[in-house]
């Protein structure tokens, strides 16, 4: 197990730096010249190039990819950015967590919701529980997130005053924010748990347990639920990762300071730096949080952690 | 699967629609805020009436208060007696990055930038500039040599005195960062002695030195090298106010200092401070501005976006008060060979007239904006007042047609290009040039993909912008055909222009009668034309007790100089 | 096998796929929630593809006088902040929002497909570095490298549609190379190659009945998606904007309005919903009837 998680650590070295190739070169192809935008509107040609000469953009693509690599990976220097001279790794410092805080409220609520409703839709398959849950799950994955965001402010913050409508602060804050990015993961919850419940439920042991007179709730959520965590454990990964990266709305309408409204703001004022940096710790903590996942089907199932161990001592070709 | 019945399918659909539909009822049905505030009968302060003929008001609602002549309404200033308010938190709708001194102009003429730093020459409200750090300065006979003299006891938040060497190396570095298009038009500057310095300007240009000082912050050269990130997220200041709490492009909070440097005495009014603490948040959604006032969580709002205005009025839980702003919407003309319009004056002519300016600002405003007469806009310094009764491109789509027909113009689709900000004004336009039969294609880009060509008028027939700030700082920025390497802002090289410009804005020569001279230039030759002028609109609570306002130059209410009666 | 048998064989396999696809659509048949969906988005196709005939108005013809009006006879949705009918805008809209999107998941398809292909294909080295940098492309969230490509390549049409289609090649490719690595290691390959028939006539004939299914059913799961992420994306200034009228772009505009004049942002925020869930209730339903387990 541990040479799994070593190996899957060292894999993720060559893959930042691949993101961040990527990103790197995607932003250089950006329309929109970085030194216009930062000097006034009346800055002459000599002094647009003289910006540009300072912060190295005249360089060669493959100069200004190496100075950047370097820079970021061997020294750990992440700069600041072109248009506030703050650096980067104290805003990303302040702001990371909470965008993080914000992710993992509005999982731990798609999780608390999706899972329950889920099981209710697998256990009263084809009867109106089945339906209900289906139906919100349904029309929670329709409803696009920013309209969902104007609609709540409207209800909570307006009308009924309970609840903040931006900002940042105590707990209060961001409940509306993960309320308005969880209803995507609330109906793909519902609907993967109860395609995962009902395959469970149809097996042998499950008729087994019952025939042996054990209660139904002990059936489900002690032998049904715990074999159907698997493909439950993959959504919750794979959205946590969605959410990581779609924060960018909810920042907006929030005014909340996190990583999404800090790299959309560097992508319209073509602040290359803020981009580049900000993109690569997201892909660090989404590849992190992947392990997690992958960690946690271990926990789930020996089967899984066998296989994990073996391809660890192995490397198995494929030809 | 068992097949499903038509019943249950029906429930599923019901239930379905039945929970989307109470969702949407019960937030849509919160669409007109109630009053929330409490009702405390509102003073209608009404300070200065100017007598403006042309300004449209727009709003005649009981709790609005239309500031028609800044100018007036700031000469109109006395020495005012006040109590101290506790606190205060301001909404904008603009962002603040960063502390540090050393940046671009983006928003260095909003009022915010007073509590963070002191200048060496401070510009009021009706566009004065008074000393500030400066104590007093004086031009030399070749008008092109200043000196100033400061007061010898300035001193930061840590006690570090500000010296002239540290406001001479300010200087420097600001000619150095190229961040402010003033600092290009000085030539030297040198140190005489502690509190004295000397600046000589490339050419004798009006209000040039007066900007370059009103854009100087009187920074400790010490405290700022001391400095990790040159004051960017903690700075040291020279300001009545210290910041507490700096959240950057969301919020800031300051706390007034009990050891500013200048005696209160000295202080003239725009520059006394009789809030103790004042929090600026930052609020770019248009919804979230509006909900922030009803629910409290800012007591006013500083220019506000003109469309939510209308639910404050009648409401006698706020208080509305609009000024004339220091920005104005121009269209103009590009000047470059390559593009046909350049050389048809006609063209040009025709499509100025067919703009129905009243209905641009109803559409693209909500009604808050007022016509302009001239390419600058009123609250401009060297604005020759007369121009407000004179025509200016009347709207007239039956002679915008007979100028098309004068016109070598043959169908062709003209671009005009603009920012995303004015992208309603492009339609309507577009829509008034269909109308005599002028295609227009539209070329809207956002703001940094605009500026790489919003000066290369190869690129475009029309643009829009915003201009303002100063007579002279619109010409040279437009039309000083040495600005840039096309010819001047719109890729022209009109030399007659050009001579007049070089006279005109020379401090000797910077009469009204020169001044109209070139306004008539422009205008007869239709190279630009201003269109509009939004109101800087501020909505507050009306239960501050807010008796004098003083507005800043950008149209704002400075809360902190005005004047309360707790 | 003789040449004539393998021909035999290879014709049973048309006729099965034939059927296979019958049987499908009559299970599919059977969902009625599903059906509904179905018909309730080619309704909508049937709109929007009609649109410059039945729309009342021109999708961009202002009308100053007539602005931000409520739902009336004359203006069944109403009318937006520039007088402009909001039913023709949502009308046209629909061209946009669900054409970049159908697009975006072709453009997906056939990158993936080749990508795929070629990775289990050739396997080794090529298909080691096919596979990282695959992975490299997954390990940034969704969203953001759809903004970051969006920003690099600028707005329109066409840009947008590349930039969506980024996110789903990924997944598609993995999904193909799988598939061809099982139909390349079969025995009828093995056996085409004997015969000297042409290796790749053989993997395409098994390869893409075998992925079919899947591969339609992540498409229309991946066209709900990508309706929402091109509205997201105008809605943060990138992608298609005004005076287009795309759903996102129509929302995001009129969301200054949403305290005075709601209907301005209920209905294209509606047009999306309900287009997402026609296309989630159809894609549910080909899932269960793709689903060999629940055969009748």
């Amino acid at each position: 197990m541990l040479r799994y998680t070593l190996r899957r650590l060292l894999w993720m070295i060559p893959i930042v730096l691949g993101v961040a190739i990527l990103v790197f070169t995607l932003m250089t192809f950006c329309p929109g010249d970085p030194a216009q935008i930062l000097l006034s509107g009346s800055a002459t040609d000599e002094d647009i190039q003289a910006l540009r000469d300072n912060l190295g953009l005249n360089d060669p693509y493959l100069v200004r990819l190496g100075n950047f690599l370097g820079n970021t990976f061997l020294k750990f220097d992440l700069g600041s950015s072109w248009m506030t001279k703050v650096a980067i790794k104290d805003e990303i410092a302040t702001r990371l967590p909470r965008t993080f805080t914000l992710g993992i409220i509005s999982l731990l609520i798609s999780v608390a919701v999706g899972i329950p409703l889920g099981i209710i839709a697998a256990v009263n398959q084809g009867r109106l529980g089945d339906n209900i849950a289906t139906a919100l799950a349904l029309i929670g994955a329709s409803i696009p997130g920013f309209w969902l965001a104007l609609l709540l402010i409207l209800l909570f913050s307006v009308k009924l005053n309970w609840l903040p409508s931006m900002g940042i602060g105590g707990v209060k804050y961001y409940i509306l924010p993960a309320l308005t990015g969880c209803t995507y993961g609330i109906a793909t919850l519902t609907r993967q748990t109860r395609s995962s419940m009902l395959d469970v439920i149809r097996s042998d042991y499950i008729t087994t347990a019952r025939s042996k007179g054990v209660s139904e709730l002990h059936v489900i959520t002690r032998h049904a639920l715990k074999n159907a965590l698997i493909p439950i454990i993959t959504v919750v990964g794979t959205h946590f990762g969605m959410m990581l990266g779609g924060q960018m709305i909810t920042e907006t309408i929030f005014s909340i300071p996190g990583m999404g409204s800090y790299i959309i703001g560097g992508v319209n004022q073509r602040d290359y730096p803020v981009v580049q940096i900000g993109s690569i710790f997201l892909a660090i903590v989404f590849s992190l949080s992947m392990l997690v996942v992958d960690l946690l089907y271990a926990a789930a199932d020996p089967r899984i952690k066998a296989r994990y161990s073996q391809s660890a001592k192995r490397k198995v070709k494929t030809k | 699967m068992k097949t499903l019945t038509r019943r249950d399918f029906l429930k599923v659909a019901s239930i379905g629609s039945a929970s989307a539909a109470a969702l949407l009822a019960l937030a849509s049905c919160g669409s007109k805020g109630g009053e929330t505030a409490g009702s405390s009968a509102g003073t209608n302060t009404n300070t200065g009436t100017g007598t403006n003929a042309s300004a449209s008001t727009g709003s005649t609602a009981s709790n609005a208060t239309v500031i028609e002549d800044v100018q007036q309404a700031a000469a109109e200033t006395v020495e005012t007696e006040s109590d101290i308010l506790d606190e205060l938190t301001i909404g904008m709708g603009g962002f603040y990055t960063s502390l540090a001194p050393v940046r671009n102009g983006n928003y260095q003429w909003q009022i915010f930038v007073r509590y963070l730093f002191d200048r060496v020459i401070y510009r009021t409200g009706d566009r004065r500039y008074i000393g500030q750090g400066a104590k007093e300065w004086s031009v030399a006979d070749d008008g092109v040599t200043y000196t100033v003299e400061l007061y010898d006891y300035i001193t930061d938040a840590e006690g570090n005195p500000v010296t002239a060497e540290d406001v001479v190396w300010m200087i420097e570095e600001s000619i150095a960062a190229k961040q402010k298009a003033c600092y290009a038009k000085i030539d030297t500057v040198k140190v005489i002695d502690a509190k004295t310095f000397e600046v000589k300007m490339k050419s004798d240009v009006a209000e040039n030195f007066e900007i370059c000082m009103a854009s100087t912050y009187l920074v400790a050269r010490k405290a700022f090298e001391a400095s990790a990130d040159g004051f960017a997220t903690a700075s040291v200041t020279t300001a009545p106010y210290k910041v507490t709490e700096f959240v950057a492009s969301n919020s800031c909070a300051m706390e007034l200092r009990d050891d500013y440097w200048q005696k209160e005495e000295l202080l003239p009014p725009e520059l006394k401070n009789r809030v103790k603490k004042l929090t600026y948040k930052t609020i770019t959604e248009v919804s979230q501005q509006q909900i922030a006032l009803e629910t409290g969580v800012v007591d006013a709002f500083a220019s506000i976006n003109a469309t939510i205005v209308h639910s404050f009025e009648e409401n006698n839980a706020y208080q509305v008060l609009s000024a004339p702003g220091a920005v104005g919407q121009n269209i103009y003309c590009s000047g470059h060979e390559s593009r046909p319009i350049a050389s048809d004056v006609n063209l040009r002519r025709a499509i100025f007239t067919c703009l129905d300016v009243d209905g641009l600002i109803k559409g693209a405003q909500d009604g808050r904006a007022e016509p302009m007469h001239d390419f600058v806009p009123r609250t401009s310094t060297g604005y020759v007042t007369k121009w407000d009764n004179e025509d200016y491109f009347v709207y007239n789509p039956e002679k915008a047609k007979e100028y098309l027909k004068e016109s070598n113009y043959k169908g062709e689709a003209l671009i005009l290009s603009g920012g995303t900000s004015v992208q309603k004004v492009a339609q309507l336009i577009q829509g008034y040039c269909l109308a005599v039969g002028i295609n227009i294609e539209l070329q809207i880009e956002d703001q940094a993909l605009l500026s790489t060509h919003a000066n290369d008028g190869s690129t475009w027939d029309l643009a829009l912008s915003n201009q303002g700030n100063g007579l002279i700082n619109v010409w040279t920025n437009r039309f000083d055909n040495t600005a840039y390497a096309m010819g001047d802002a719109m890729s022209r090289h009109d030399d007659e222009l050009q001579e007049l410009l070089e006279f005109t804005w020379q401090v000797k020569n910077f009469t009204e009668e020169n001044i109209d001279k070139v306004h008539k230039y422009i205008m007869d030759n239709a190279y630009a034309r201003g269109l509009y002028l939004p109101f800087t609109i501020t909505v507050q609570r009306a239960d501050i007790p807010l008796t004098t306002p003083i507005i800043a130059s950008s149209g704002e209410i400075d809360y902190p100089a005005s004047a309360y009666t707790l | 096998m003789t040449e004539y048998q393998m021909k035999a064989s290879l014709n049973q396999g048309k006729v099965r796929k034939s059927s296979e696809f019958l049987r499908v659509l009559k299970q599919l048949s059977y969902n009625k929630i599903a059906m509904f969906g179905l018909i309730l988005f080619i309704l909508e196709l049937v709109l929007c593809l009609l649109s410059p005939v039945i729309a009342p108005y021109d999708y961009a013809a202002m009308d100053v006088i007539h602005m931000n009006e409520t739902p009336s006879a004359a203006h069944w949705f109403g009318t937006d902040d520039l007088g402009r009918d909001i039913l023709t805008r949502i009308l046209f809209g629909g061209r946009y929002s669900i054409t970049m999107s159908l697009l975006s998941v072709v453009v997906s398809l056939i990158f993936g497909v080749v990508i795929g292909s070629v990775a289990g294909y050739f396997g080794g080295w090529v298909d080691n570095v096919i596979m990282r940098i695959l992975d490299i492309i997954q390990s940034l969230p969704g969203m953001l490298l759809t903004i970051v490509v969006s920003a690099a390549l600028g707005n329109g049409y066409l840009n947008t549609v590349m930039a969506l289609s980024v996110n789903g090649i990924p997944a598609q490719a993995r999904m193909l190379r799988a598939q061809m690595m099982r139909v390349r290691g079969s025995e009828y390959v093995e056996a085409a190659q004997s015969i000297n028939c042409s290796q790749v006539r053989i993997i395409a004939k098994h390869l893409f009945p075998n992925s079919f299914s899947p591969l339609i059913v992540q498409a229309s799961m991946a066209i709900a998606n990508r309706i929402t992420m091109c509205s997201s994306l105008s809605f943060l200034g990138l992608g298609v904007q005004p005076p287009a009228p795309e759903w996102g772009a129509m929302l995001s505009g009129a969301r200054q309005y949403i305290r005075d004049y709601p209907h301005m942002v209920i209905f294209p925020g509606l047009a999306i919903a309900v287009t997402v869930l026609a296309l989630n209730l159809m894609g549910d339903g080909l899932r269960d009837a793709l689903d060999p387990r629940l055969k009748r």
